[in-house]
């Protein structure tokens, strides 16, 4: 009898223990340390800031619900943010802390192309994962499968196909010649390419127009294009200074029978710099979906989040953080399949592998020609002063 | 051709800018041999007065004003504080300039951050002269400077103390001699001055996005069209500043803009070597 | 202060001073700290380097140019370059930066033969921005504004290894060490003297039947050798450099750093980089706001200390001393 009790006993604190044990087991909790070098400050600080704020955001929805589930062991992150001060300089200084004084082997940016291009030198030795939007990437030949840098992920879409929607809208108002108008400087170069390549596709001659990149005064440029008897012009960058242009172009009548741009706010030509809707169709093309003008209610939903999480992310640029909130997610998701927070290239095979579905859309890293991200696009038009949005879904399964 | 004189009315509209920052660089060069290179961040105040002006009561007019009043106080400041102290060694009063360019440039950042603004412009629209096309916000523009300039030109050239001022520039001590008031005469240059730089900010604000770095591109091209026109000679800073934005159009609407600052400084060094105190009237005094 | 008087300098103190300075600077390291502070320290050493340079053509022979970070940028671009192209190591490309500094130097030179006082300030302005839009434009040599990165990979050199940057900081010490013998060395020799009598009175130099010309020319190749050199060791230093880097604003960074510390003193150049380096770290300052501040020391300075703190230190010691100097007599 007492042995039976005693059995009993046991045989109750034994099925209370395990539990208990698997518990511990399971209870066991880490921290995965992610690092963002974006511009928090300096020129293109309305790039930098939405990108930050999208990691910022995705690692604090992830880390409320407990954390990310890997091999039994339950994840925590932990964001280091360096702000490189849209300088060069300072994005490969702030690189070689993140990557080699704090050991992360996790990064996001930068976003702009010409800080990519260099700071991907500190990157590529420490096999650290690097997400970023930079054009530069792709037109560097970083993505393309023979590279031996496999963990760069590039975060948009190929240029090539925002290229060919940009073209299509030209070819959709019957333009047949185009002036691109931009700064003298990397981005533009990685952009001129694929524009050509898709204008010539598309029987469309195509002109460039190069300014030093400090210019605010577009008279001469557009002028340059009027001779050259363009009838659409596009702007690629700086966004801040579409008024300026468009503004130019009015005043100097230049007869156009469209201007389109990348990620231009659809208000500058509601709302013109000259007071008075512009006498000429605009459209905006984004290689992500719109913030400003969401598509679809998943978007609207997101797009209140985040205003709610960061007010600071505001304005034409704001979707730029859709190159690192749903990546981040993703890189949630691939450590949980992969099994590890720690081997970098186990990680970044499964990326290349999956598919993810974010607030902007299907993603997937399905291009054969290079490993950039296939995600929604959006084109936005101003017609007769009218706001219309238009989708351009994945291409991911 | 038409397109070249379309280049060439485009490059006037910049070159009035010009004109103004080298009116006033080479204003207060003639009479107290400093070349003040904290112009061009003058300017950059004077765009951002005339668009917080703006901003408030909603006139470019009174901005124009404001720009011009607040900057000469800024100039009286910089003159009283600073620069009367380095009356005698012109190389201090550069290089106290330069400092002056990096706590100016500073506190438009801290200020006004570095997102570009602007403002709606005063007057848009153009008017269409069988196939030449005058913006109307350039005709404006050329028009004030040009006001502005002949003004200059007139109290230098009519009044008692326009005398005073070419008298102290010629010969200072003889000047004083003559019981005019040689201090008092240098400071006011450099009130003039900045007035000038801030109608420039003006009409900066008024053709497009203005950006605490605005002042870099206008104090190079001013100071270049200063030494072109001979540094001292305020009608040959007037016709270089024109020529300098002409120049400058012309290179934009057929060369390659990117070399643009080279060629700038280009001009700049060889005129330095070839006659160190710039071209126009004279090498050895001032002349205005 | 009466020990002050009592000293006797030896010729050797300045240079047993430098060695000592040298021997705390090198075990700095030892005192383990912080990734942020070696770093900076690193620049310190770098940038008295190159401000030394500055110091001895400004200081000594009294002549200030706007371009000695351009040539500075010309030896950084010429050991990133090589390293590159020809695979050129630390070593071998040494007297390549070296020399690419002294030519670039005495090139900027020449026009001061023929102009003076701040027409040449100005001049040597635009030389050094020509020279920044030259390293934009040509992007096929030098990678454009996108900059070129400097192969330093598992690279050691003198039984450092360059990429470590505890390594890195002491090889650069004793460059610094060495560059600072050799211009103290160069101050208190005859040499020394004619560039001083230049500075003084350059109208009395040439009576006297100094060839003004032909030292301007040497102490501006002994100056831009000098930066030369400081602009490979900050090429190895920051791993990555571009066009943004070697602009007047730099230019202006090494005027205030002479002249913060003192422009004619051996040390002031040291002592200058100290402050601009340190200072802003120690009030956790924003660029922003240091630029201010700077800006703001740079006015003060040239108008009430032109000597710079260790002149103004000197005085103040001589200034305690000269009563009772007096009383002894």
């Amino acid at each position: 009898m007492n042995h039976k009790r005693i059995l009993l006993k046991a045989i109750a604190v034994a099925a209370l223990a395990l539990p208990m044990a698997s518990a511990t087991a399971q209870g066991r909790t880490g921290v995965v340390k992610i690092g963002i070098n974006e511009m928090l400050s300096g020129m293109f600080v309305t790039v930098g800031v939405p990108a930050s704020a999208g990691v910022r955001l995705a690692v604090k929805e992830i880390n409320d619900k407990g954390g990310v589930s890997v091999g039994g062991t339950t994840y925590k992150f932990e964001i280091t943010e360096a702000d490189n001060k849209s300088s060069t300089a300072d994005a490969v200084a702030a690189m070689n802390k993140l990557v080699n004084d704090d050991k992360i082997k996790f990064v996001f940016g930068p976003t702009v192309g010409a800080l990519a291009s260099q700071s991907q030198e500190v990157v590529i030795p420490a096999k650290v994962i690097n997400f970023s939007a930079a054009t530069t990437w792709q037109s560097g030949g970083m993505l393309a499968p023979s590279s031996k840098a496999t963990l760069l992920m590039g975060t948009q879409m190929a240029v090539s196909a925002i290229s060919t929607i940009d073209i299509g809208a030209m070819k959709e108002y019957g333009v047949k010649k185009v002036a691109f108008i931009s700064p003298d400087d990397e981005t533009t170069k990685a952009n001129m390419v694929p524009f050509e390549t898709a204008a010539k596709a598309a029987g469309i001659e195509a002109i460039f127009i190069l300014h030093p990149p400090k210019t605010t005064d577009y008279s001469s440029f557009v002028t340059r294009a009027g001779g050259e008897k363009v009838d659409g012009i596009y702007f690629l960058y700086p966004q801040a200074n579409a008024p300026d242009i468009l503004r130019a172009i009015v005043e100097l009548k230049i007869p156009i029978k469209v201007f389109g741009g990348r990620a231009l706010d659809p208000q500058f030509a509601v709302k013109t710099a000259i007071g008075r809707p512009l006498p000429f169709p605009f459209y905006s093309t984004l290689n992500t979906p719109s913030i400003d003008y969401p598509g679809n209610a998943q978007v609207k939903a997101f797009a209140e989040r985040l205003r709610a999480f960061d007010p600071k992310v505001v304005g034409s640029t704001a979707n730029f953080v859709f190159f690192s909130y749903d990546f981040m997610h993703m890189l949630a998701e691939a450590m949980k399949i992969a099994g590890t927070v720690e081997d970098t290239e186990r990680i970044g095979k499964v990326l290349t592998s999956m598919t993810y579905s974010g607030v902007a859309g299907k993603i997937c890293y399905n291009n054969p020609a290079m490993r950039t991200a296939s995600l929604d696009g959006g084109l936005i038009y101003v017609r007769d002063g009218k706001i219309e949005g238009k989708t351009f879904p994945s291409s991911c399964k | 051709m038409i397109l070249f004189l379309q280049h060439a009315l485009n490059g006037i509209s910049l070159g009035a800018v010009y004109a103004l920052i080298a009116v006033g660089i080479t204003l207060v060069y003639g009479l107290s041999r400093i070349i003040h290179f904290a112009v061009g961040e003058l300017v950059m105040l004077g765009a951002y007065v005339a668009w917080e002006t703006w901003r408030l009561t909603g006139s470019h007019t009174v901005g124009l004003a404001a720009a011009a009043a607040v900057l000469a106080v800024i100039g009286m400041i910089t003159e009283r504080g600073i620069f009367r102290f380095t009356l005698r060694e012109p190389l201090t009063g550069f290089i106290v300039s330069l400092g002056l360019i990096m706590i100016l440039q500073g506190i438009g950042i801290e200020i006004w951050s570095a997102d570009p603004r602007r403002a709606d412009p005063p007057l848009a629209g153009s008017w269409d002269v069988s196939g030449l096309i005058f913006r109307k916000q350039v005709a404006i523009n050329i028009g004030v400077s040009l006001l502005v300039l002949l003004a200059a030109y007139a109290v230098l050239m009519k009044t008692r103390y326009g005398k005073a001022v070419r008298a102290v520039a010629d010969d200072p001590s003889a000047a004083a001699l003559m019981g005019v008031p040689v201090r008092f005469i240098i400071m006011t240059t450099f009130i003039v001055g900045a007035a000038l730089a801030g109608v420039g900010g003006w009409v900066v604000l008024t053709n497009g996005s203005i950006s605490p770095f605005v002042g870099e591109a206008y104090l190079l091209r001013g100071f270049a069209v200063a030494l072109i026109g001979g540094l001292g000679n305020v009608q040959g800073a007037a016709v270089a500043g024109v020529g300098m934005g002409v120049a400058e159009s012309l290179a934009a609407g057929y060369g390659s803009p990117g070399w643009n600052d080279a060629y700038v400084f280009g001009i700049v060094i060889l005129i330095l070597l070839w006659r160190p105190t710039g071209l126009g009237r004279g090498s050895s005094g001032a002349h205005l | 202060m009466d020990w002050l008087a009592r000293i006797k300098v030896s010729p050797l103190t300045p240079y047993a001073g430098v060695a000592l300075l040298a021997v705390l600077a090198y075990f700095f390291p030892y005192t383990s700290p912080s990734n942020k502070t070696l770093s900076l320290a690193t620049s310190v050493v770098v940038y008295s380097i190159a401000a030394s340079g500055l110091g001895l053509l400004w200081g000594q022979s009294g002549q200030l140019t706007l371009a000695h970070a351009a040539v500075f940028g010309l030896g950084a671009y010429a050991a990133a370059l090589t390293g590159k192209f020809f695979s050129l190591g630390f070593v071998a490309a040494l007297p390549v930066s070296i020399g690419t500094g002294l030519l670039a130097g005495a090139i900027i030179a020449l026009p001061s033969l023929r102009t003076t006082g701040h027409y040449f300030v100005i001049l040597t302005f635009a030389i050094g921005e020509v020279l920044a839009v030259v390293q934009m434009r040509l992007d096929w040599l030098t990678g454009g504004a996108n900059g070129t990165t400097t192969p330093v990979g598992t690279q050691s050199a003198f039984g450092y290894a360059l990429g470590q940057s505890k390594d890195f900081y002491s090889l650069v010490v004793l460059f610094a060490a060495i560059v600072l013998m050799l211009v103290c060395y160069i101050m208190r020799s005859r040499w020394g003297i004619i560039l001083r009598s230049i500075r003084e009175n350059a109208d009395l130099a040439t009576s006297l039947g100094v060839n003004i010309k032909l030292h301007r020319l040497l102490v501006f190749s002994a100056s831009g050798a000098i930066a030369g050199l400081a602009g490979q060791l900050f090429a190895y230093q920051v791993k990555y450099i571009a066009p943004t880097l070697f602009t007047s604003q730099t230019s202006i960074l090494l005027l205030l750093v002479v002249l913060l510390g003192g422009k004619s003193y051996l040390l002031g150049p040291v002592v200058g980089a100290l402050v601009y380096f340190f200072l802003p770290y120690a009030f956790d300052l924003t660029p922003i706001q240091s630029q201010i501040a700077f800006g703001a020391v740079l006015v003060i300075m040239i108008l009430l200390a032109p000597s710079g703190l260790l002149g103004s230190i000197w005085r103040a010691l001589h200034r305690t001393r000269a009563p009772k100097a007096g009383a002894k007599v």
